[in-house]
């Protein structure tokens, strides 16, 4: 697969393939090779370990002097890998303000969330805390319908 | 003893400008690790947790290592540079792996400066020592009469230290993105590490 992208540094890529044979043209690849792995190291960083994608199985090959369809490879298969751990990192934004939002209603209203936990790992930050809806005075509280948000008291 | 620049095959120079070798020998013998520097590896060891190994593909001297291994067809997630190979045993096993002085001096400084160093028995070796492609390609490691092994791979078995070792040879590889003071420092510390002081002549960038 090739992707034609002209946003990548602005470079045209049909000049990049006439210059292809030459040590500039290499040249331009191996900057965008190294500008797309910085920006893929840096999405990944992003997401939390549980949900990094796992590099693709690939034979460990030996270091060479990459041919133009190589480094052509090299950058479109880069460019995929973005993609991918863009839309985890779309869905792991989407999943944290989901559970602010489950966290604030559940503040207002604990009856309608009864048992309903809340972590900081669904917030994405570094503590280790839950909060969860519990009946005051258990067995009382429930029959009353009287919740509460407990906060646990957070890392061991 | 002072800090020596590799030379690069000239086609491979122009492909990479930024690609260099710097090594050094001196007098060193392989032998078991001393109470000092073994509390020096643990103590590395108690402080290289799980946050700053995930974290070390974005730093400076690793990022630039992925970005080279990507141009040279390894993929950095598969054929780890070194210092997120031992970062990856590091937390597969729960600790450094201790093997021998020489090792764990090499260890203790891929870990502080984050290069991609390798230490061979110089007497195995012919200077100077630098970097070419071989016959398929590959880019390797080279001395003055034969091809010594892959660039970033492991020294095969006969340049390896061993108990006949008398002398070390310490190589260190930049690439771009990695200043060259790093580079040397890299060097001076396995030395240090290992009771030699180091001289850097010459130029400091890694050409």
């Amino acid at each position: 697969m090739t992707i034609v992208d002209t946003s990548v540094f602005g470079v045209d890529p049909r000049a990049l393939r006439e210059n292809a044979g030459t040590v500039a043209g290499r040249h331009e690849f191996y900057e965008q090779i190294a500008h797309l792995e910085r920006e893929l190291t840096e999405t990944v960083a992003k997401l939390e370990p549980s949900r990094r994608p796992r590099p693709p199985k690939a034979a460990a090959t030996r270091p060479h002097v990459l041919s133009y369809a190589e480094l052509e490879r090299t950058r479109d298969d880069l460019t995929a890998r973005i993609g991918v751990a863009e839309d985890l990192l779309a869905r792991q934004s989407a999943g944290r303000s989901g559970a602010r939002a489950l966290l604030k209603r559940m503040s207002e209203v604990p009856a309608d969330f009864r048992w309903a936990t809340v972590t900081t790992k669904d917030l994405g930050t570094k503590e280790c805390r839950a909060w969860q809806s519990v009946p005051v005075l258990g067995p009382i509280g429930m029959l009353g319908n009287w919740w509460r948000i407990r906060m646990s008291s957070g890392c061991p | 003893m002072s800090i020596e620049t590799g030379w690069i095959d000239n086609q491979l120079a122009d492909e990479f400008p930024e690609l260099g070798l710097r090594y050094a020998i001196f007098d060193g013998v392989v032998e078991p690790t001393p109470p000092e520097m073994w509390n020096q590896v643990l103590d590395l060891s108690t402080r290289f947790r799980g946050a700053p190994a995930m974290a070390l593909p974005s730093k400076p001297a690793p990022s630039a290592y992925r970005a080279f291994f990507r141009q040279v067809g390894l993929d950095p997630d598969v054929v780890r540079n070194p210092v997120e190979a031992i970062a990856y045993d590091r937390i597969m096993r729960g600790t450094f792996r201790s093997v021998h002085r020489v090792a764990d001096a090499l260890t203790v400084a891929i870990v502080e400066t984050h290069i991609a160093l390798s230490v061979m028995d110089a007497d195995s070796l012919s200077e100077p020592l630098g970097i070419r492609p071989d016959d398929e390609g590959v880019l390797v490691l080279a001395d003055a009469d034969r091809t010594i092994g892959p660039l970033f791979g492991p020294p095969p078995g006969d340049v390896t230290p061993g108990l006949h070792t008398r002398r070390l040879a310490v190589t260190a590889v930049g690439v771009a993105g990695i200043p060259g003071w790093l580079v040397d420092y890299g060097l001076w510390r396995v030395a240090d590490l290992l009771g030699v002081v180091l001289e850097s002549e010459g130029e400091t960038t890694p050409r």
